[in-house]
């Protein structure tokens, strides 16, 4: 990723300074409802209010882990071809579960 | 070819040594990628419970199974320590924190405090959550 280190590291870290917060919430809340029924969960992820921040919680998430396993492709892997290769899977890979997570969110809110 | 008992050998062969600073850094990055798989088990837990009865029991059944609480403990506490280690590495980006001591501590607290946090988070889930 030569030349686009500087957005790369900013990136990193402002998806980093986002997750703190609403990962202690969201874990937090977990807590609180663990043992709850499909409908119970589905109920409470369904409020806007638990919809939004954890929509942006995952946006963020995949983001930020998209960006952490590029850096650790170029640390680890020198071949261009391999490296090249591995770099589009772990972008296909994070657009694909981020797409489906954020999708399932929705999904809840508009089935309850 | 030189004698290589007395021949000048790069030194970090010799002097590296095990620390709690040079620790954190390497869990920092074990963990990002333990969250990986992680976000693989939160993904398939929101389809499952978007997608029907069935498949949310299917996916709860195979959490609480032994094998299952093992991956969750594991997973729960690679988020705590992610998280409390990437708040310490934020501080040294705003260039805070640097001093030996400093670093060492919160190396330690990073690693002490994710155990805490862990223990006391499934110390509630247990009595809280099992009875629901
Ligand atoms: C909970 C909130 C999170 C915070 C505060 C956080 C913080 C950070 C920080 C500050 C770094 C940069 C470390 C460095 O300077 O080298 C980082 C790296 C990384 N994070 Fe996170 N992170 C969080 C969540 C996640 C999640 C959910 C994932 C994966 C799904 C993840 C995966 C990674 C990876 C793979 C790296 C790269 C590690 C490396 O370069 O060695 N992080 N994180």
């Amino acid at each position: 990723m030569a030349g686009k280190g500087t957005p790369h590291f900013i990136f990193q870290r402002v998806t980093a300074l986002v997750m703190i917060p609403l990962t202690i919430w969201f874990v937090a809340s977990l807590i609180a409802h663990a043992g709850d029924s499909r409908t119970e969960l589905m109920e409470w992820i369904a409020h806007w209010h638990v919809a939004v921040p954890l929509s942006i919680l995952l946006l963020a998430g995949f983001f930020h882990m998209r960006l952490g396993i590029e850096v650790i492709i170029d640390d680890y892997i020198h071949k261009p071809d391999t490296r090249g290769m591995l770099h589009f899977l772990n972008t296909l890979f994070s657009l694909i579960l981020g797409a489906i997570a954020v999708w399932s969110v929705v999904a809840i809110t508009l089935i309850v | 070819m030189a004698n290589h008992a007395t021949a000048p050998v790069s030194p970090h062969l010799q002097i590296w040594r095990w620390t709690v600073t040079m620790a954190a850094s390497i869990f920092q990055r074990a963990t990002g990628v333990a969250q990986y798989a992680g976000a693989i088990l939160l993904t398939i837990w929101l389809a499952s419970a978007a997608m029907s009865e069935q498949a949310f029991n299917t996916v709860q059944s195979l959490f609480a199974s032994p094998l299952g609480m093992i991956v969750l403990v594991g997973y729960s506490w690679s988020i705590c320590f992610h998280l409390i280690n990437g708040v310490r590495f934020l501080f040294w980006d705003a260039g805070y924190g640097f001093k030996i001591k400093t670093a060492n501590l919160t190396g330690w607290l990073a690693f002490g405090g994710s155990i805490v946090l862990t223990a006391i988070i499934w110390a509630i889930v247990l009595v809280t959550g099992g009875g629901n």
